[in-house]
């Protein structure tokens, strides 16, 4: 019997020895520093930074930084940015006439040279008189035109959903105008706080017209033309995209300086734990997009020659009480399910180091932005006002669907439901791919939705861009209820007026807050870590993948 | 044998029509628009019916299906991704390739180590070796592929730092993926080979060979092997289709840039025509790997052949 179990024997302490044996990964128990700080966009920071004297020496190619991400690459066409990791890559090819610096929260001028709002003489309405720099080129060498940049920015207000539900309200397509080589002269129909950052967004890119006119799909992968400093060099689908330093690129020493490295590779994971071990391995210099649980470990542990951040993004989730679901016509329902309900330790637990709870209605990032006690957590007052409203234990059931991709989504519905389930209402989630989840709630056909605000631009109108009776999320449609919600909303954004529109957003936040349709949950964190060889002083926002040509090698 | 082959061959054709329409249905029928989803669900109704109108999506169902399946047959045009914009064929032949190597490898793989540890099993039943062996297959069967990639990732990578994890940069990069999505084949080739052979080796002819002086190895190879080959010959069939299919989760744990991680980020993003067009692939290699198959038993068992 000892005979014939030895060879098992050996394999398990052959198997022991290989797990046990190896150096350890360099992540545990370093020495760190940890600094919190508050950006001008109202972000906070988080950096834990390990504190060795000297940065670790660059295992591989000096030349080149190696970035990992999280998800798949795509075609590189500006007007096809669907998912988060082609910004990168549209991100670093590319340039807008503005680009917005998220460390002071400035609008600053890239392909534009300078602007002025020029108001009609009628008094309805202004035009917003944008110089095109000169000497701006592409890569090809071809010049940007003011033609070029009227296409990428007016031309898409009728044809990208998302820039016409941002601006269509705003810009006036049929009356803008460009003139000879440098002048766009922008119609609005009013002034528009948002308008220079919306136009900073990656979503208003500027491209070559007459490339993207005659590009075949391939040109669009891999011999694209951009605007920007990053050429594609090569770009493996699944894998990664390698992009080439444009040292012909027309902004070096006017809006940027040229990084001490010659090439940034992307390679894309769809494993973010797996991303984490090749960093740890020295595979990748910096990963983009880590997982709550590596977040946590790094947070908390520390890495050697490391530096983990952690920045709120922006985008945040709600659950919206939909008008249309009878019960939430009754004030007392909507209350018992915010009481029900323990943001904070559902934020915490589904969304581990990555989510922020929130106490306010918008994101971190909006101006005029008024926090609110929103944890309202009570179970024996929803009860007690569900029993009031006629709905004993058992008596309310609702549905809703949550995308499978998104793990984070699923466990935050789990928890609610469990939250629910303790003052007796039923919830039943279903779960789908996303967009077929995102498709069913934006049709309404949920009773309880758990959504997340995106936001293209972090104005408090941006953050509110769904509650309008007709924009694309039914189950957030709120301003049928009251035609003052419109008005403010609009007023907030369309005024000059600090004060008014201070006030309008004043009225905006406290409305939602007594009438509690929706209930706000958790903000996003993003997280990024990077060896102590990689300056990280000028990323911030990862969400709006641009910051990531503020990454540089430090040179020695 | 010519008109066996033609026959298995045409076979093909009806199959492959059945799977196609099959998966087209549950691609029509099931939730999300694939319109919506290019749109990022914020379109006008002029854009909504100019792209449904571009895509075909607007006309009846029969008629999208017979539209697609001409645009395969007449232009071998899959149509183009709703999510990555880039046209399916193009996608599929930078994938498959990694694929069909990923395969072909684990295949080999599994031959080479199955089949000799399933005649060593056989032969030596109810020694140490047979039980080793025996414990062995039974581990790999019962461990599933994924698992057994995070722990060689564990191991290899994050701990010895041997092997890379993920990507596909150099010949070593196969070796998880390889060794994970053949794993279980193997210890599955080893019990039925072994199975096979126990059956076969007590068959009256082998021990007329035995007691005629014919040698052991002779015995084995010529009289037992081939005779017991036919139901591993089938099992390694399933097995090629399989992971030429695309591993998807082994693949997804790798980063692999295969047929399997298109697959995933297709279906999780409602990609019909790159769904469609994979699975339409997918099963042509199941069906030429089976017709692959079915010769191998003419080759193995004439008699076949003569039925």
């Amino acid at each position: 019997m000892m005979r014939r179990s030895r060879p098992l024997l050996a394999l398990g302490l052959s198997v022991l020895l290989l797990a046990g044996c190896s150096p350890s990964s360099p992540g545990g128990g370093v020495e760190t520093e940890t600094a919190t700080w508050t950006l001008g966009t109202g972000q906070e920071v988080t950096c834990v930074r390990s504190t060795e004297a000297e940065p670790a020496e660059k295992p591989i190619d000096d030349r080149t930084l190696r970035l990992g991400a999280y998800g798949e690459n795509f075609v590189t066409s500006t007007l096809s940015t669907v998912g988060y990791n082609n910004l990168i890559a549209i991100s670093t090819i590319y340039d807008g006439l503005f680009a917005k610096d998220f460390e002071t929260g400035e609008i600053l001028c890239r392909i534009a040279e300078s602007y002025e709002f020029i108001p009609d003489e009628t008094g309805e309405g202004m035009t917003l008189h944008i110089v095109i720099r000169e000497g701006v080129h592409f890569q090809s060498g071809d010049p940007i035109t003011a033609e070029d940049c009227f296409a990428s920015t007016v031309g898409r207000v009728e044809t990208v959903g998302t820039v016409r539900t941002y601006l269509g309200d705003t810009i006036d397509v049929e009356h803008s105008w460009y003139e000879g080589e440098r002048d766009l002269y922008i119609k609005m129909y009013q002034y528009d706080s948002t308008i220079l950052e919306c136009l900073s967004c990656q979503w208003l890119n500027v491209g070559n017209l007459s490339f993207e006119a005659t590009a075949t799909d391939d040109d669009l992968w891999d011999n694209v033309d951009g605007s920007g400093p990053y050429i594609v060099e090569e770009q493996i689908s699944g894998d990664s995209v390698l992009l080439k330093v444009d040292d012909n690129y027309w902004g070096w020493g006017i809006v940027d300086e040229r990084p001490n490295f010659d090439y940034l590779s992307v390679k894309f994971y769809s494993e973010a734990s797996i991303m984490t071990i090749d960093y740890e391995r020295g595979k990748i210099d910096a990963c983009i997009g880590l997982s709550f649980n590596d977040t946590k470990r790094m947070m908390s542990q520390g890495a050697a020659h490391s530096s983990t951040r952690i920045v709120s993004s922006g985008n945040y989730t709600v659950i919206c009480l939909p008008t249309y679901v009878e019960a939430f016509q009754d004030a007392r329902v909507r209350e018992a399910i915010f009481c029900a309900i323990d943001t904070d330790a559902a934020a915490k637990a589904a969304y581990g180091a990555l989510g922020i709870p929130m106490n306010s209605y918008v994101s971190s990032m909006a101006p005029y932005r008024r926090e609110y006690h929103t944890n309202k957590y009570d179970p024996e007052r929803a009860k007690a006002l569900l029993a009031e409203a006629g709905y004993p234990p058992g008596a309310l059931s609702f549905y809703t669907v949550v995308s499978a991709n998104d793990t984070c989504s699923v466990a935050l519905a789990e928890i609610i439901q469990s939250f629910l389930d303790d003052v007796g209402v039923e919830l039943t989630i279903d779960t789908f791919d996303f967009p077929a989840a995102l498709q069913m709630q934006r049709n309404g056909e949920v009773d309880l939705c758990i959504t997340t605000f995106y936001t293209m631009n972090s104005d408090i109108s941006g953050c509110f861009i769904q509650l309008p009776e007709g924009s694309y999320n039914k189950a957030a449609w709120l301003t049928q209820l009251d035609p003052e919600l419109d008005a403010k909303l609009k007023e907030g954004r369309y005024t000059q007026s600090t004060q008014t529109a201070e006030a309008a957003y004043a009225w905006i936040q406290d409305w939602l807050d007594e009438q509690m349709w929706y209930i706000p949950m958790v903000e996003y964190n993003t997280s990024f870590v990077c060896r102590d060889y990689v300056d990280d002083s000028g990323f911030y926002n990862l969400m709006h993948t641009r910051d990531i040509r503020n990454l540089d090698l430090i040179e020695r | 044998m010519a008109k066996y082959i033609i026959k298995n061959a045409l076979m093909v054709i009806p199959t492959m029509l059945c799977v196609v329409f099959i998966i087209f249905t549950i691609n029509y029928f099931t939730p999300g628009d694939p319109v919506a989803v290019f749109y990022d669900f914020d379109y006008t109704e002029e854009q909504y019916a100019e792209k449904a109108a571009e895509w075909g999506l607007d006309q009846p169902f029969f008629q999208q299906f017979v539209n697609y399946i001409k645009n395969i047959v007449t232009k071998l045009d899959f149509g183009y991704s709703y999510y990555s914009g880039k046209s399916v064929m193009s996608e599929l032949t930078t994938r498959f390739p990694v694929s069909l190597k990923l395969g072909l490898i684990s295949v080999a793989l599994t031959v080479l180590i199955g089949v000799p540890f399933g005649i060593i099993s056989a032969t030596r039943q109810y020694s140490p070796l047979d039980y080793g062996v025996t414990f062995i297959s039974l581990f790999f069967a019962a461990v599933p592929g994924f698992w057994l990639s995070m722990i060689m990732i564990l191991i290899f990578s994050s701990r010895l730092g041997w092997l890379p994890s993920s990507g596909l940069t150099s010949w070593t990069c196969y070796i998880m993926p390889v060794i994970a999505s053949s794993a279980q084949y193997i210890a599955s080739i080893t019990r039925q080979t072994r199975s096979s052979m126990l059956e076969v080796i007590r068959q009256d002819y082998i021990r007329t060979a035995r007691a005629k002086g014919v040698s052991e190895g002779v015995v084995i190879r010529r009289h037992a092997l081939r005779n017991a080959l036919i139901p591993v010959v089938t099992l390694i069939g399933m097995q090629a289709g399989a992971v030429i299919a695309g591993s998807a989760i082994i693949e997804a744990v790798h980063s692999f840039p295969g047929m399997g991680s298109l697959m995933m980020t297709a279906i999780n993003n409602k990609d019909y025509n790159t769904i469609q067009a994979v699975v339409l692939l997918l099963s042509g290699v199941v069906c030429l790997i089976n017709l692959l198959v079915d010769i191998v038993y003419v080759w193995i068992d004439p008699r076949v052949n003569v039925r």
